[in-house]
């Protein structure tokens, strides 16, 4: 059922081209200071593109995630190329001694191709590199 | 002879096959979680900038689409602008319509909060403009690089 649910969210987000995290539940327990978290992650472009995954830890705003934390994280994979509208199943795991219950956030990162546009004879213009990334907070209790 | 039929007629209604009679039923339990989800993606594809007529910003637009089943909101990273050497004062800026809008360089900006169900398409604006007294931007190739990021709560 939970398969459904994830397909129909797939099928709504197709309507737009952005990559989508989707995580199994919201809140993880540590144990043996680990906390595994399951993943999905999907895209609508038109094509296969690469998509990187991270982790950005806490602030002390719980709605706002901070840096990306390259420590005590394992994301396997945590780079990969997908095709369009397939879900690519993913493990995280996050070491943490957290005392009491902190949001973290997992993200998937899409950085497009680089143009750049030289104008003719030193004319002036510019292009525009606008990436894009979709994050979903969950929460690790003690 | 016409009780006998009337006795057949009986005899077949009460001995019809069970299923005929018997109703049917089946207990369905159905239950799933949808997890909260948002993305934002540039649908516009690469954005150029070409030079306004009054000479003083090169400008372009491109659209995106956000979508979020949930609470979210869109932040741009600092903005990386990039300008020929030596070239005259500049700020830069880009603008998601009606989700989150930057001029900085050196921090995030958070956009506004998005309750409930979103379904947004939008334009991107990118701007480079001057802030030297001249007015004028310098000639040459500019670039502007962001990173728009949604979160789901």
């Amino acid at each position: 059922m939970k398969r459904c649910f994830l397909l129909l969210a797939v099928l709504w987000s197709g309507q737009v081209s952005a990559q989508t995290v989707f995580l199994d539940k919201k809140e993880y327990a540590v144990r043996n200071q680990t906390a595994r978290v399951k993943l999905q992650v999907s895209h609508s472009r038109s094509e296969p593109v690469s998509l990187t995954v991270r982790v950005k830890g806490p602030t002390s705003d719980p709605t706002k995630a901070g840096e990306v934390l390259t420590e005590g994280v394992v994301i396997s994979p945590s780079s990969f190329k997908l095709a369009p509208n397939k879900m690519k199943k993913l493990t995280l795991s996050l070491t943490t001694n957290v005392t009491q219950k902190t949001p973290f956030f997992v993200c998937a990162l899409y950085i497009p191709p680089v143009e750049r546009r030289e104008g003719p004879g030193g004319a002036t213009s510019g292009s525009a590199l606008l990436a894009t990334e979709s994050c979903s907070r969950f929460w690790v209790t003690p | 002879m016409k009780n006998k039929f009337a006795f057949a007629a009986v005899l077949a209604l009460v001995c019809a096959p069970a299923a005929s009679f018997a109703g049917t039923s089946a207990d369905i339990n159905a239950s799933g979680q949808a997890s909260s989800f948002c993305d934002i993606s540039n649908t516009g594809g690469p954005i150029s900038m070409s030079i306004s007529a009054n000479k003083d910003r090169i400008s372009g637009t491109g659209a995106y689409s956000f979508t979020a089943n949930g609470d979210a909101f869109v932040s741009l990273s600092a903005l990386t602008p990039s300008a020929p050497q030596g070239a005259a004062g500049f700020t830069q800026s880009v603008n998601l319509a009606n989700l989150v809008s930057s001029t900085s360089s050196t921090q995030a900006v958070d956009g506004a909060a998005k309750t409930g169900v979103n379904k947004l398409n939008g334009t991107i604006t990118t701007e480079i403009i001057q802030s030297n007294a001249s007015e004028l931007l310098s000639a040459g190739t500019y670039s502007l690089a962001t990173t728009a990021t949604c979160t789901a709560l």
